[in-house]
């Protein structure tokens, strides 16, 4: 998996490469709640994302806890059919932000 | 009729037929399936010598063929064989083919030789080629004047080595009806085949070999549709399967992931297929390791072409449970495996398998 930030004056932006699953996702968690820190608002862009399991979705879920406990906003981006699949089977659709593009993206 | 005991073939260091011990009952219509290169062909040339076994004995009609004393040429009269390449006299009409066992070994005439020769060649349909040449004939028609030249020899039993695979396509069924005929005719035969519908319907017995042994032995009900044991359930459902062990919590998910997404891509997987597969094995570990400090786990999965599913079977130490009762209900990864797949938890003896089946779409 691979992160690259992107930071800006309104917003932070993580673009995550390649796969979720047990082995990364304690870099997504380390790299998401550092995120969340420095801004107020997220992005994360699932568009070059191939795979998530549970354990990328637990990280999402430790961060929508942070988030509620500080008001800040998080979207996540340009999901590819099959990661949103997971996103609905868990339940997770609901909780977040979810847009089919990344509205910033030129 | 025949009776084996123990029998085994080596070719040098390499064991064909490790040990064999069955009773062919006259008027049985036996097949024998299997894999290539299991000792099928070699276990039907032993039962009439053209291959010496290394070891064990062989009975027929309680005469002890390998004994030095018998006469091995009167014993292998009751038997015919027909071959894969007819094995038939080129250079002799297809009557003469008929007739020049009778003459020469039974000591009939030519004329009583010939009449029942040319029986003979109504009975497999080709009376009107009785004067052709062999080298006339098509591949069906050959190896139906080799299942007439058995007949002429009046054998107590056929044994048939792979009797259509040497034929074009279009020719197999005409060869399959003659020996559905003699199966009918109450004829005893043994018949080493990869035709399986055909083996299914003519055989009242079924022969599975594998590895130099006959693995499974039953009715053709139980060898295709319920059969007992693990390597004839992958034959018949033609089972292709992929394995991972898995001996410590610090395994190497992308080498597993990798090799698993090889597998599914040789059998042509869909996209979503593999990454439902892929969940369904990661989900699991994620949940034993929770449950675990040690892992000690063989992975299998499972792609039957015959009934296009996937099963994935977890086996682990009995001491671990069921992995997925112990977690939390609302855990998110049992929430995906619920989703994707159908599961099914037993324990035998101190192993415990867990066996997802993927849901199909």
């Amino acid at each position: 998996m691979e992160i690259n930030e992107v930071k800006k004056d309104t917003y932070n932006l993580l673009n995550v490469n390649g796969r979720l699953d047990s082995t990364t996702a304690p870099e997504f968690e380390k790299a998401l709640l550092n995120s969340i820190d420095a801004a107020k608002e997220n992005l994360v862009n699932f568009k070059d994302l191939k795979y998530i399991s549970s354990s990328g979705l637990r990280v999402l879920l430790v961060a929508a806890k942070k988030l509620s406990a500080t008001g800040k906003k998080l979207t996540i981006t340009a999901m590819q059919d099959h990661i949103k699949e997971v996103f609905d089977i868990s339940g997770f659709t609901g909780l977040f932000n979810i847009l089919p593009e990344n509205p910033y993206e030129q | 009729m025949i009776k084996v005991e123990h029998l085994e073939k080596k070719f040098g260091n390499l064991v064909v037929l490790k040990d064999i011990s069955i009773e062919i009952h006259k008027g049985e219509v036996i097949s024998i399936i299997g894999p290539s290169g299991t000792g099928k062909s070699t276990f039907l040339r032993c039962l009439n010598l053209l291959e010496h076994p290394t070891n064990g004995k062989i009975f027929i009609d309680e005469i002890d063929i390998l004994d030095k004393n018998t006469d091995v040429p009167k014993v292998r009269q009751k038997m015919g064989m027909v071959f894969q390449s007819f094995n038939l006299f080129n250079h002799l009409t297809v009557l003469e083919n008929l007739t020049i066992g009778p003459i020469k070994l039974l000591g009939k005439t030519k004329e009583s030789a010939e009449e029942k020769g040319m029986e003979l060649l109504k009975l497999v349909g080709l009376a009107e080629k009785a004067d052709s040449f062999v080298d006339e004939l098509s591949g069906g028609q050959k190896q139906r004047v080799a299942i007439a030249r058995c007949l002429s020899m009046d054998p107590e039993i056929i044994l048939f080595d792979e009797p259509t695979s040497a034929l074009d396509p279009t020719m197999v069924s005409e060869v399959l009806a003659v020996i559905r005929r003699l199966a009918r005719e109450g004829m005893t035969l043994a018949i080493v085949t990869h035709e399986m519908d055909f083996a299914r319907d003519v055989s009242n017995r079924v022969l599975y070999m594998d590895e130099g042994i006959i693995y499974e032995d039953g009715p053709p009900e139980q060898i295709f549709e319920n059969p007992q044991r693990e390597k004839t359930k992958a034959f018949i459902n033609r089972i292709r399967s992929f394995n991972y062990h898995i001996d410590s919590p610090d395994f190497d998910l992308y080498k597993m992931h990798a090799e698993i997404e090889q597998f599914c891509e040789k059998h042509a997987f869909s996209h979503k297929m593999i990454n439902d597969i892929l969940l369904l094995v990661e989900e699991p570990l994620v949940l034993y390791k929770a449950q675990s400090k040690e892992m000690n786990i063989d992975i299998r999965i499972s792609y039957s072409e015959k009934h296009n599913n996937v099963e994935i079977t977890f086996e682990y130490p009995k001491k671990v449970g069921n992995i997925l009762d112990n977690a939390e209900e609302d855990d998110i990864g049992v929430m995906i495996i619920n989703n994707k797949a159908e599961s099914h938890f037993e324990t035998i003896d101190d192993k415990n398998k867990l066996r997802l089946t993927l849901k199909k779409n």
